[in-house]
C-alpha cells in the first residue's frame, strides 16, 4: 500500500511542477500558481514521509527498505536511512527544492511579479528534471519481488549522529544555489525596462545556501575525524570536493553580490557566477551519484543515472549559458573602482577562489580523462591538492583580513596601513606568543599562525571600531575563519601520534600524559557487539582526568567492523585513543594521537554559521523593506 | 542468551582474521632507527593503497598496504634512497600507485594548468583595475 501511494506521490509531485512550468510562463499570477507551488510542496512531502514511515515500520517489501535497513537499525537511523541511500536522497534533494520553490512564492508582490514568476518556472523546470530523475532512474517505491521478512543492514560507519543531520544541511546549501540560479535566468530573460533590483533577492538565497553548505562540510568533517579513526578531518576525497567546489563557487557568489548591491558594479559577472555554482552543485551530484570517481569502468555498467545527469547539467548549462551569451549586455555597468578598494579586495578573492576551484575541479576529474584517453590509471590525492591549493590560499586570506576595512571606490594607500598597523602588531605579537608556547618551527606552521591571527585581529579592531559601520554577520563569520584555521594549523603541524602496543595495566606517555590501559571488555549495543578498551588518562601530577573507552565494533547483521575512538577535549587539545587489533597475551594494538587545538576548527565552523544566520535574518529584512 | 554467546564467538573468531582492524602502520612494523621510520612513514603517506578508496598505505588497514609498508621499511634497512624506493614502487604497479602524480607528458596538463589559472586570474584583476581607471 505505502509503496503504491508512494508512487502516486511521485507523480502528482510530477503533475505540479509541470504545472507550475506552464501557469508561469503566462506573466500573471493567478490562483492556480498558488495551488501548484503548495500541491508540489505537499505532494513532496508526502512521498518524503511515506518512504520514513516504510523505513521506521521496516516495511521490507520496499527494495529501498530491504536494501538499506534491519529491523534491529536504532530509530534514529531508521529514519536518517531514508536518506543514507541513493534514492531516498533524492526524495530529500526534490523536498528541499520544493520548499525553496515555496519560499520563493512568498516574495510575491505586484512590483516582482515578472521576475518571480520567471524564477518560478526556471525552478519548476529543475523539479521535473529530479522528480523524472527519480521516477525514471532511482525509484525509492519499487517493491521486492520476493516477500522478504529481514533487511540487509545498513552500512555502519553510516549509522552516526553527525551522519545522520549532514546530508539535509548539504542539500540545503546545493539546493539553495538553485534559487539564485533561477533568479539569474529570470533576470537574463526578462526585458530590458523591466529591470528590478533582482540582487536585493538573490542575497538571502545565497547566505543561507552557503552557510548551510558550510555547516554541512563541516559536520561532515567532524564525522570523518572521529569515525574514521585517524585523527585526520579532511582527506581531499572526490566526494570531498564535490562539496568543496559549490562551496568555493558560492564563497566567491556571495561576496560579489556586496558590490553588485552597494555599487551596481560586476553585475554580469555575478550573475554568471549564480549559474556556475548550481551547474557545479548538480555536476557534484553527478560525480558522487554516477560511480564514475572510483572508475570509468564502473560507469559504464550502469551509465543510465549518470547520463540522465549530464544531459540534465547539459540542457540546463546551454540554456543558461547561452541566455547569458545573448542577455548580460544589458546588466554591463562598469563602475570605477580601483584596485585598492573594498570591490578591489573582494574581486581579487572571487578571482582566487575560482582559481581554487577550477584546479581542484581538475584534480578531481583528470584522472578519469587520462583513463579514459590512455588506459593509464593515475592517482591525485592529498599531497597534490596541498601543493597546489595552500600557496593559493595564503594571499586569499591575506587579502580577506584586510579588505572589509578598506573604503569603497578608492583607498589611499597611506590610509591603508594606517588602518591595518594595529593589526599587523597584534597578529605579530600572537605569533611569536604562539610559538613561545609550542617551541616548534615550520614554515607551513608559520604562516598558518599568522594569517589565523591576522583575520583575527583585524576582525576584533573591526569590532571595537564604531565609527564605521561594518556588517556584524560578516565580522562574525570572518572571526569564526581564523579560529578555524588556528585550529587547522596547529592541529596539522603540532600533532603527535604514538602507536604502540600494550597489555593490561601497562603505561605510556603521550606529550604530558599518562596512559594506563585498565581493562578490556565486551559489550553489547542495539546492533553491534564490541570490546571496549578503558584507558585512564593522568597529568603531569598523577591526577586522573579522564577515562577513555575506544571501541572495536563488529555489526554481524552487515560483517563489518568499525572502530570508535575516545576523545577527550578541551580548548587546547584533544586526546585521541583508537583501539587496534590484538589479545590479551600479546597486547592490543593502540593508537593515539595529541592534537593541538583542534577544537577550534569546529568552534570556528559554528561561529561562521552563526555569522551566515545573522546575515541571513539582516538580508531578508532588506527584501521586505525594499520594494514597498 | 545463546545468541548473544554465539555472536560473541562469532566476533572474536573474525577478529582474529581482520587483525590488521586498526587504520595504520602497527607497532610490529615499526623501526628501531628513528630517522628510518621517519622516512618510511613519509614514503608511505605518498603511496596510494591500490584496493582502497583515495587512501594511502599510511592509513589503509588492507593486507597489501601492510606488505608494502614492510616492503618499503625493508628497501629503507637495505640503504635504498626514497627516489630508489618510489623508482622500485612504480615499476612495479604503475604510477597509479603515487598519490602525488609525477610530472610526465600525462599529467602535464594537471600541474600547469593550477599555474595558468593563476595567470589568467592575476590577469583578469589587471585588466579589470585599467579599464576601470579610464572611466
Amino acid at each position: 500500500m505505502t509503496p503504491l501511494l508512494g508512487n502516486f506521490s511521485l507523480w502528482l509531485s510530477l503533475f505540479f511542477a509541470t504545472l507550475q512550468f506552464v501557469v508561469s510562463r503566462r506573466y500573471q499570477k493567478s490562483k492556480i500558481i498558488n495551488i501548484s507551488v503548495l500541491g508540489l510542496l505537499v505532494s513532496s512531502l508526502l512521498s518524503f514521509f511515506l518512504l520514513m514511515y516504510s523505513h521506521i515500520v521496516s516495511d521490507f517489501n520496499v527494495l529501498n527498505v530491504f536494501q538499506n535497513s534491519h529491523s534491529t537499525k536504532p530509530l534514529l537511523y531508521k529514519i536518517s536511512g531514508v536518506w543514507g541511500n541513493h534514492e531516498g536522497s533524492m526524495l530529500l534533494w526534490i523536498l528541499v527544492l520544493t520548499l525553496f520553490n515555496y519560499f520563493i512564492i512568498k516574495l510575491y508582490n505586484k512590483k516582482n511579479s515578472i521576475f518571480i514568476l520567471k524564477t518560478l518556472e526556471t525552478q519548476a523546470f529543475i523539479t521535473i528534471g529530479f522528480v523524472l530523475f527519480t521516477i525514471l532512474t532511482s525509484n525509492p517505491f519499487r517493491t521486492t519481488s520476493h516477500l522478504q521478512t529481514e533487511g540487509l543492514g545498513f552500512n555502519p560507519i553510516l549509522q552516526d549522529p553527525a551522519l545522520a543531520i549532514h546530508p539535509p544541511l548539504l542539500y540545503i546549501g546545493y539546493v539553495g544555489f538553485s534559487a539564485a540560479f533561477s533568479m539569474s535566468v529570470a533576470t537574463l530573460s526578462i526585458d530590458n525596462n523591466e529591470k528590478i533590483s533582482w540582487y536585493i533577492y538573490m542575497k538571502p538565497f545565497v547566505v543561507a545556501a552557503w552557510t548551510f553548505l558550510t555547516a554541512g562540510i563541516a559536520l561532515g568533517s567532524v564525522w570523518a575525524y572521529y569515525e574514521l579513526g585517524w585523527g585526520g578531518w579532511w582527506f581531499w576525497d572526490p566526494v570531498e570536493n564535490a562539496s568543496f567546489m559549490p562551496w568555493l563557487l558560492g564563497t566567491a557568489l556571495l561576496h560579489s553580490l556586496i558590490i553588485v548591491e552597494k555599487r551596481k558594479s560586476l553585475q554580469t559577472w555575478v550573475l554568471l557566477l549564480a549559474i556556475l555554482t548550481f551547474l557545479l552543485s548538480v555536476m557534484g551530484t553527478f560525480l558522487v551519484r554516477s560511480g564514475i570517481l572510483t572508475s570509468v569502468h564502473t560507469f559504464a555498467l550502469d551509465p543510465s543515472r549518470g547520463l540522465y545527469i549530464l544531459l540534465f547539467i547539459f540542457l540546463i548549462g546551454v540554456y543558461s549559458l547561452t541566455l547569458f551569451g545573448s542577455n548580460a549586455k544589458r546588466y554591463f555597468n562598469n563602475n570605477y573602482f580601483s584596485f585598492f578598494s573594498r570591490e578591489g579586495s573582494i574581486l581579487v578573492n572571487n578571482i582566487l577562489m575560482i582559481v581554487v576551484c577550477a584546479t581542484v575541479f581538475l584534480g578531481t576529474i583528470y584522472p578519469l580523462i587520462v583513463e579514459a584517453f590512455t588506459n593509464d590509471k593515475i592517482s591525485v590525492g592529498e599531497p597534490y591538492y596541498n601543493s597546489t591549493v595552500i600557496p593559493i590560499m595564503i594571499p586569499a586570506i591575506l587579502v580577506m583580513g584586510i579588505g572589509p576595512m578598506l573604503s569603497w571606490k578608492h583607498e589611499n594607500k597611506i590610509k591603508i596601513f594606517e588602518k591595518i598597523f594595529p593589526s599587523i602588531c597584534l597578529t605579530l605579537i600572537m605569533t611569536i606568543f604562539i610559538f613561545f608556547i609550542y617551541q616548534s618551527f615550520s614554515l607551513i606552521g608559520i604562516a598558518g599562525i599568522i594569517l589565523s591571527f591576522w583575520i583575527i585581529s583585524n576582525n576584533l579592531i573591526m569590532l571595537i571600531k564604531k565609527n564605521q559601520k561594518y556588517h556584524i554577520g560578516m565580522i562574525i563569520a570572518h572571526f569564526g575563519v581564523g579560529l578555524l584555521i588556528l585550529g587547522i594549523t596547529a592541529s596539522s603541524v603540532w600533532q603527535e601520534e604514538k602507536i604502540i602496543r600494550m597489555k593490561i595495566n601497562e603505561k605510556t606517555k603521550i606529550e604530558k600524559y599518562s596512559v594506563i590501559f585498565d581493562n578490556i571488555e565486551e559489550i553489547k549495543g542495539p546492533n553491534y557487539v564490541a570490546l571496549r578498551a578503558n584507558f585512564i588518562v593522568q597529568d603531569a601530577n598523577k591526577d586522573i582526568i579522564t577515562r577513555l573507552k575506544p571501541e572495536n565494533r563488529f555489526y554481524p547483521i552487515e560483517n563489518n567492523f568499525t572502530t570508535e575512538a575516545s576523545i577527550h577535549s578541551n580548548l587546547f587539545r584533544d586526546l585521541y585513543i583508537v583501539l587496534g587489533s590484538g589479545n590479551s597475551n600479546d597486547g592490543w594494538i593502540i593508537k593515539m594521537y595529541y592534537n593541538p587545538l583542534v577544537i577550534w576548527i569546529w568552534i570556528g565552523a559554528i561561529i561562521i554559521f552563526i555569522g551566515g544566520i545573522a546575515s541571513m535574518n539582516i538580508n531578508l529584512r532588506k527584501i521586505k523593506v525594499f520594494p514597498q | 542468551m545463546i545468541k548473544k554467546i554465539f555472536i560473541l564467538i562469532i566476533f572474536v573468531f573474525l577478529s582474529q582474521f581482520f587483525l590488521n582492524n586498526i587504520y595504520t602502520v602497527e607497532p610490529d612494523e615499526i623501526l628501531k632507527n628513528q630517522e628510518q621510520e621517519q622516512r618510511a612513514r613519509k614514503i608511505s603517506k605518498n603511496i596510494r593503497c591500490m584496493i582502497c578508496q583515495n587512501q594511502s598505505i599510511d592509513e589503509s588497514d588492507a593486507t597489501l598496504a601492510k606488505d608494502l609498508r614492510i616492503l618499503i621499511r625493508e628497501k629503507i634497512k637495505d640503504g635504498y634512497n626514497d627516489d630508489e624506493i618510489y623508482k622500485f614502487l612504480t615499476e612495479r604497479y604503475s604510477d597509479f600507485i603515487l598519490l602525488k602524480p609525477p610530472l610526465k607528458l600525462n599529467t602535464l596538463l594537471l600541474w600547469i594548468l593550477p599555474f595558468v589559472f593563476f595567470t589568467i586570474g592575476i590577469f583578469l584583476i589587471f585588466f579589470h583595475n585599467k579599464k576601470s581607471r579610464k572611466i
